[in-house]
């Protein structure tokens, strides 16, 4: 195979090594359908059929090959960087399994919270989900749209009115967008909220 | 103008072949020798314009001791493979006493208080199938031993039903009565990245076209669900495709335990594949981009895949063998199959066509491998994968279906047929 980088997709941020790559050389990216459109120049050896990021992801970033998400990175990858499993995982939100089984679970409930009751982190709310984890004590994360028994879990699906301060986070926000495609295709229902 | 091609029409089923095999199938795993002796006679047999149609043998591993509901995919499967559109007639060969096919009638029996026996034969009838039936434990006419009167009989059968085949002729048919499977196996990176894409174009232009298509290998799909949402449009669909998907997960937790292995697992590592959903969209590419194409319904393994179009997605486990035969017992006409390092597998009633996107794997391994995408092009001509594969792989897919050319898995005489089971044999 010759010695390029392929990229399958335009929204791709990363490209396949078709051939070993050296450090510090300029090699010519192609990407499907149209030709070549760019160079990187590989900041490590990368190893044939291993990935080289062709721009700089920020922490958390997604990391798009074939078009769609496959994992999120775990730290900063600079463009040129060998992208793989010490610094890209499959996110957290992207947990399909646990989406199908259960909705998605935010928390558990220590105590019976009633319909209409505001749900604090640490108070009636003990966080669960990642997206959750970065809040401060008592902060609002929604109210109970009906009521959850003692013990019980809280998800997407029996709160209502996420905080504005939830709003802003990036986490929160593909979380909630991942959860309502996947409602609206169906593939997840409302989880049967527990009456007490 | 829609395409079409040239196939044999089955007038009492309505169906169109591409295939005139005569099939030799085993309704328990008991008589594979019997079966075997039976076909013997007739292995070196050919017919049809590019001696593409043969004498076939259904060995297997089912039939008998089945428990819950694998008898009724083993069930499924058979009736499938032996009322398959590429087959002219079949001869079943039983034992008398599987769960299958069994004894025949005792004399002042009727046939309703031995239902059973009859069902897999009196199904075949219904719909259409030329079929004659061998029973080893049933006492037959004439003298000698029953063993040996038994394949002289079904030999008769046979040698009949050849005649009848050899005089079918092809004639046009339109595509939109076909079913393709697709399925992939042995991979390597080259088979992600070109060739289950290269084949996802041919599935874009195959479901445009009118053809139904049929991906399997639900163990393979997991990880993809991104991909998968975008292919749903139906709620009834959903709720079976999570149901399947639920299944799947339950399943492989359970056998985490045993496989010993992550998932992508130190292999998939050590060539580059860093998550599950990389590994698996390198898989499901081959199911196609046409965002306007939706999952038409996803289906049991080997339960029959609806003609007239639309794209399918079969429950089935990766293993290649069984995807196969599951997509063929549901009808497929033909099967594209993707790889990287090479495989030789093919089916017993229909023709499987392997792609790589590997040139050391095609040079090495040409005697098997069917089509290779010539990837380089990309790069030296300016080429796109998808008009690589739409002039190298679609037309041998046609060629393929209309007999004019035969796959490297036919030439090689791989019969190959396994039925899926999910249970302990009693």
């Amino acid at each position: 195979m010759p010695a390029l980088v392929y990229k399958v997709s335009g929204r791709d941020n990363v490209g396949t090594a078709l051939s070993r790559l050296e450090e510090g050389v300029e090699y010519p990216v192609y990407e499907e359908g149209r030709g070549f459109v760019g160079t990187v120049k590989p900041r490590v050896p990368v190893p044939a059929w291993h990935k080289v990021a062709l721009e700089r992801i920020e922490e958390g970033g997604e990391v798009v090959k074939f078009g769609y998400v496959i994992g999120v990175a775990v730290t900063v990858v600079e463009e040129g960087d060998l992208v793989h499993v010490t610094n890209v995982l499959l996110d957290p939100t992207h947990d399909f399994r646990q989406m199908v089984r259960q909705g998605l679970v935010l928390g558990t409930s220590p105590v019976r919270v009633e319909k209409g009751e505001v749900l604090r982190v640490g108070a009636n709310l003990k966080p669960l989900h990642p997206a959750l984890r970065s809040l401060p004590p008592r902060a609002r994360v929604g109210v109970a749209a009906s009521a959850i028994a003692e013990g019980g879990t809280v998800r997407l699906g029996n709160i209502v009115e996420p905080p504005p301060r939830l709003r802003r986070n990036e986490r929160y926000v593909r979380l909630v967008r991942d959860f309502y495609r996947l409602l609206r295709a169906g593939l997840i229902e409302f989880a049967r909220v527990e009456v007490g | 103008m829609p395409p079409t091609v040239k196939a044999y029409y089955r007038e009492s089923r309505k169906v169109y072949g591409a295939r005139n095999h005569v099939l030799v199938l085993p309704t328990t795993l008991c008589v594979n020798r019997l079966a075997e002796l039976i076909w013997e006679e007739f292995k070196e047999e050919r017919w049809g314009d590019s001696g593409e149609n043969r004498v076939v043998l259904a060995r297997h591993n089912s039939g008998c001791c089945h428990i819950g509901f694998d008898l009724e995919v083993a069930y499924r499967a058979l009736l499938g493979v032996a009322s398959h559109p590429n087959v002219h007639g079949v001869l079943l060969v039983s034992l008398g006493c599987g769960q299958l096919c069994k004894r025949p009638l005792a004399p002042g029996e009727s046939k309703e208080q031995n239902l059973a026996a009859f069902k897999l034969y009196d199904r075949l009838v219904k719909r259409g199938v030329r079929v004659r039936w061998v029973n080893v434990q049933e006492p037959i006419r004439g003298s000698g031993d029953g063993f040996e009167r038994a394949v002289e009989l079904g030999r008769k059968f046979v040698r009949e039903m050849v005649e009848e085949a050899q005089a079918a002729k092809r004639v046009e048919a339109p595509l939109s009565r076909f079913v393709i499977g697709v399925g992939n196996g042995a991979s390597d990176p080259t088979s992600g990245l070109f060739a289950n894409p290269a084949v996802g174009y041919v599935v874009d232009e195959l479901v445009r076209s009118g053809a139904s298509v049929v991906f399997s290998q639900t163990t393979e799909v997991l990880g993809s669900e991104e991909y998968l949402v975008g292919k749903v449009a139906d709620e009834s669909v959903a709720r079976k495709l999570r149901r399947l998907l639920e299944t799947a997960y339950a399943l492989k937790e359970a056998l985490a335990e045993y496989l010993g292995e992550s998932d992508p697992t130190p292999g998939n590592i050590a060539s580059g594949i860093s998550t599950l959903a990389e590994k698996s969209l390198g898989s499901i590419l081959k199911a196609g981009f046409d965002p306007a194409i939706k999952l038409a319904d996803v289906l049991p393994y080997a339960h029959p895949v609806p003609r007239g179009g639309g794209l399918y997605f079969m429950d089935g486990p990766g293993e290649d063998v069984l995807a196969i035969t599951g997509m063929v017992a549901g009808g497929a006409h033909a099967v594209i199959f993707t790889t990287g390092l090479g495989t030789p597998v093919g089916s017993v009633v229909s023709p499987v066509v392997k792609v790589t996107a590997n040139r050391e794997t095609y040079a090495k391994l040409s005697k098997i491998i069917d089509v290779y995408v010539p990837v380089e092009e990309l790069f030296s001509s300016g080429a796109s994968l998808r008009e690589l594969a739409l002039r190298e792989l679609y037309p041998v897919v046609l060629e393929v279906l209309s007999g004019d050319r035969l796959t490297k898995s036919e030439l090689n005489g791989q019969m190959d047929f396994d039925i899926r089971s999910y249970w302990l044999r009693a």
